[in-house]
């Protein structure tokens, strides 16, 4: 990537004074060389870099996709506008489906999350290894798949809840997937690790002497977490909130699965319509795509007013702290009992789905018949397949590329956004999370656009698709980042500085460990998901470049349901050792001592 | 950090999208008269050909590269492979609209990257008005259905055929549905599955009601009412078919009969025999590029995909386009009628894709 390439620049040199006085009465020549000089230090060219990387990045789709709507008919018009709301679209209470369906499944994912995290990093709680898996394995399975396993689980004349649980124990089938709590449950599951990987990077760096205060002031402990605990992580669930809120209005991998099938439409089946016409109506998609830019902006804003008074939740200052878990004493059992439920929920019950299916030649549900015909074939198919091995490696190149591009980009954005006055931040802010929003389509004609017309050699190789990436999770990147940042009291970097470290020794020896379980944490999302990325993909890859979730799109699009499945547990196997390295690897680097499993 | 770097940062980034916005020479591949590179090979037939076209293939490289939307492309690449070791063929696969929108960029860049597309008949008829593709006038033509043929630009290898099939166990023996009309019958509430996208065989199913059956266009829409109300959507065909196997609900309305044939074969309990007529047939094809960069490879592999490629194309229980394809039957019974999609439902494609959606969503009903 375009970081700064910095030979010219004084390498950690002298402490650089962020605003001295220009130099007074000195010649013109001397003073534009000054000047110079000062503007081409390897901080303006780190920082300067990296905002105009993430500024480029977010502004091509931008860019293309606000050419499409407003321009596409010649002149400048609203058009695209009335033919995507008008008519009989139905668009106004889509979106009330939508913003229902959004907000409960962020409201349950967070709560899922935070209560998960608090009782991981704070309490005694036993089973803790648990944890690890349920923080990943929904993020690794692929929405698709998840939502299927869950019909498999929760229909009511086939799911094996109420055909094996309910029926023979109650008589009843409670259970119907198909209706908007199921859509919400399903997608909430789902999304709880994007909530929990950023809860827990906050609850590691509380300062609990607050707590303690508070407890010697006589307050109990429900009163010490509703008023002093919670408020205090307050960026990290905002931005948590923030995410899976927008994630949600703009996925249909659920709604699609679950929600059509009882008739509730939400609001991107709007733009799945307008999608799949020929000729794609790109006018009308992007009017959609505008009107969920809308919410996403506000929901920036609204976060940023939320933290407006950004010292309350400075809890990394310059006094040592040391997180002590809570002992839950006699709600131990307990705690364990709430850990392992969760764990079954979502873990053990879709997993087990697909480890099922993927013994199956196609799915049935279980019976003698069934468990006969069981075999390793669909295994064997995954092994067999001639580009499995290339598109693991590609899928790892650009998870481990992506993840490490954008947490260090977004980890020098958000400083610049939360630390300095510089005008426009805001905008730089609201800016790095447009890509949310952007149809991944529309991502992929965006960039195809620009790097077939560009001389650099990118179009065609898995640079482009790398460039894709960053630009997709570069939200994610800045909602980790600026979370973790959020915390840091800016007073161990004034020391730094007053004790002479120069602004890249400050940010890379104090900054950047002390936000580590955030950066870890974001990292971590952006590799899995990365992993199942498709919607760009698939425009912009080229043969030999295959990644992972171009096969799994192959084999679905073939109708292998079983293969897939099997293709689905081999990626979670994969997935989950390759992170358990990299936090093996990232406490090294972090904090010391508050690895709690 | 100076205030004023973050504004000239983002201005710099500006510019840089600018620059990339006003440079693109949209002249394209397509509208210079280049000329024709698949001329030297008009004349040529038989042994001679191919033995040119092989020649000719490897001194441009020895690859192929095929842009495709086919889920068996697989199977032709193998058979092309044995038939042609020296040749390798580098395959782009995607969904139908990512293979279109790949070869219009590509071509609007003046930049196309591939010799050969195989993808659904909408994609090619779109790509062909775009003057992309040389029309294919070689050997294998001959022994081609009529119907394959037709297409100016493209031509015609396999077929897909929406059927109506049915689980065995939900639905007792004997009582699978016998017309499309049954469908309506109340009996099958919440029995039926549609699939969401599938406006292209809603349209085709419409018009060959109204032309075919010279049934009214209201009570065809009537017709198609009822059934919805009977109906479960799902998304996608697979989900469908999986779903249909599991005996979620007994028939799906518009499933390709490959989907069907596959799972049988595995021993799911599904059915699409005795047909439910009539049986929707959309063409699946090839076509040439007309700035290919192989032109020699592309010939060779269209031959052969035309011809010997057909076997492999009745061997993953497609429907080949050749007339007679040795060791293979059929697999849609003798006197079942068959209606190809109609050209209306490509010319028209907006208007199919919002009544099919309208219709789904009851927006038609209350209107």
């Amino acid at each position: 990537m375009a970081i700064a390439p910095a030979p010219t620049a004084p390498r950690g040199g002298e402490p650089m004074p962020d605003d001295g006085p220009a130099g007074d009465g000195a010649a013109t020549p001397g003073r534009a060389v000054r000047l110079l000089r000062r503007l081409l230090t390897f901080q303006t060219l780190l920082v300067g870099g990296s905002v105009v990387v993430v500024g480029y990045l977010a502004l091509v789709p931008l860019g293309y996709l606000f050419h499409d709507t407003f321009l596409s008919g010649g002149g400048f018009s609203f058009d695209a506008f009335s033919r995507a709301y008008g008519g009989d679209s139905q668009s106004g209470s889509m979106m009330l489906n939508s913003l229902w369906f959004a907000f409960g499944s962020a409201a349950l994912a967070l709560l899922l999350g935070t209560a998960l995290a608090y009782v991981q990093v704070r309490t005694d709680t036993p089973f803790k290894g648990l944890f690890f898996a349920a923080s990943l394995v929904p993020l690794i399975i692929p929405g698709i798949l998840y939502a299927t396993s869950w019909i498999f689980l929760g229909d009511p004349t086939i799911g094996l809840l109420n055909t094996l649980v309910f029926k023979p124990l109650f008589g009843a089938s409670p259970i119907n997937i198909f209706s908007v709590w199921g859509m919400i449950w399903v997608q909430g599951l789902h999304l709880a690790p994007v909530a929990f990987l950023l809860m827990v990077a906050a609850f590691r760096a509380m300062d609990p002497s607050l707590e303690e205060s508070a407890a010697m002031s006589g307050a109990g402990r429900g009163t010490i977490l509703w008023r002093i605990t919670l408020p205090l992580v307050r960026p990290a669930m905002i931005s948590g909130a923030l995410l899976m809120f927008v994630q949600s209005l703009e996925s249909f991998e659920v709604p699609g699965l679950l929600g059509l099938q009882n008739g509730t439409y939400v609001f991107t089946s709007r733009i799945y319509f307008v999608l799949r016409a020929y000729p794609i109506d790109y006018g009308a998609a992007g009017a959609y795509a505008i009107g969920l830019l809308a919410i996403a902006a506000a929901g920036v804003l609204l976060s940023a007013w939320l933290q407006r008074s950004s010292r309350n939740f400075q809890t990394v200052t310059g006094k040592a702290f040391r997180p002590r878990p809570v002992e839950l004493g006699r709600a131990r059992p307990l705690a364990g009992a709430a850990v392992i439920g969760y764990f079954l929920l979502t873990v053990v019950l879709p997993i087990a789905v697909l480890i099922y299916a993927s013994l199956l030649k196609y799915y049935a549900v279980p019976s003698r018949k069934a468990i006969k015909t069981m075999s390793l074939n669909n295994y064997r198919e995954v092994l067999h397949t001639p580009l499995a091995f290339t598109a693991l490696k590609n899928s790892l190149v650009l998870g481990v590329g992506a993840a490490t591009v954008v947490m260090l980009l977004t980890a020098i954005v958000s400083w610049v956004v939360l630390r300095t006055k510089a005008p426009g931040r805001r905008l730089l802010d609201m800016l790095a999370f447009t890509p949310i929003v952007i149809p991944g389509l529309v991502l992929g004609l965006a960039l195809s656009f620009v790097y077939l017309r560009s001389s650099l050699p990118i179009y065609g190789t898995l640079l482009i698709l790398l460039i894709s990436y960053c630009t997709r999770y570069l939200p994610y990147g800045m909602r980790y980042s600026s979370a973790a940042m959020a915390q840091i009291s800016p007073e161990l970097e004034e020391s730094a500085a007053v004790s002479g470290a120069s602004w890249f020794q400050t940010f890379r020896r104090v900054v950047l460990p002390l936000m580590s379980s955030g950066f870890l944490a974001g990292w971590v999302y952006i590799l899995v998901v990365s992993f199942r990325e498709l919607s760009s993909t698939i425009l912009l890859y080229s043969p030999g470049k295959e990644v992972l979730s171009v096969l799994i799109w192959e084999q679905f699009e073939n109708g292998q349901f079983t293969t897939l499945a099997a293709l689905g547990v081999c990626m979670v196997v994969i997935l989950v050792l390759l992170v358990s390295v990299a936090y093996r690897l990232g406490a090294r680097f972090g904090l010391q001592g508050d690895s709690t499993n | 950090m100076r205030p004023g770097a973050l504004t000239a940062g983002l201005l710099a980034a500006g510019l840089v999208l600018v620059g990339c916005g006003s440079s693109p020479a949209s002249s394209g591949g397509s509208g210079k008269a280049a000329s024709d590179p698949y001329a030297p090979y008009a004349s040529l037939t038989g042994a001679q050909r191919t033995q040119k076209l092989l020649a000719d293939a490897k001194s441009e490289g020895g690859v192929l590269d095929l842009y495709t939307s086919n889920t068996d492309i697989q199977d032709l690449v193998d058979g092309f492979k044995k038939a042609y070791p020296g040749v390798k063929v580098n395959a782009f696969r995607a969904n139908s609209e990512t293979v279109l929108q790949r070869v219009l960029q590509e071509d609007q860049a003046g930049k196309p990257q591939n010799d050969v597309v195989d993808t659904n008949d909408s994609e090619l008829r779109s790509m062909d008005k775009q003057h992309v593709l040389t029309p294919y006038d070689g050997p294998s033509k001959a022994g081609l259905r009529p119907s394959a043929t037709t297409f100016g630009g493209w031509t015609a290898e396999r077929f897909n055929a929406f059927v109506v099939g049915w689980n065995t166990d939900v639905i007792p023996q004997g009582q699978p549905p016998k017309t499309f009309a049954d469908l309506a019958d109340p009996k099958w509430k919440g029995k039926l599955s549609l699939e969401v996208g599938d406006w292209d065989w809603y349209a085709s199913m419409h018009t060959y009601l109204t032309d075919n059956q010279h049934m009214s266009a209201a009570d065809v829409d009537a017709l198609f009412k009822k059934i919805v109300a009977n109906s479960k959507v799902t998304k996608g065909h697979t989900v469908q078919g999986e779903l249909l196997s599991a005996g979620q609900f007994g028939v799906a309305l518009s499933v390709y009969s490959h989907t069907i044939d596959k799972a049988a074969k595995k021993g799911a309990p599904v059915a699409w025999r005795p047909t439910v007529q009539p049986v929707i047939l959309r063409p699946n094809g090839v076509g040439l590029m007309a700035h290919a960069r192989h032109p020699a490879a592309a010939l060779l592999w269209t031959d052969w995909v035309l011809s010997a490629g057909q076997q492999a194309i009745a061997k993953s229980l497609r429907i080949p386009a050749a007339t007679t394809v040795k060791g293979y039957t059929d697999p849609i019974p003798a006197g079942t009628t068959t209606y190809n999609v109609p050209e209306s439902a490509e010319t028209d494609s907006a208007k199919w894709n919002a009544a099919y959606d309208a219709l789904l969503r009851g927006v038609a009903k209350t209107g």
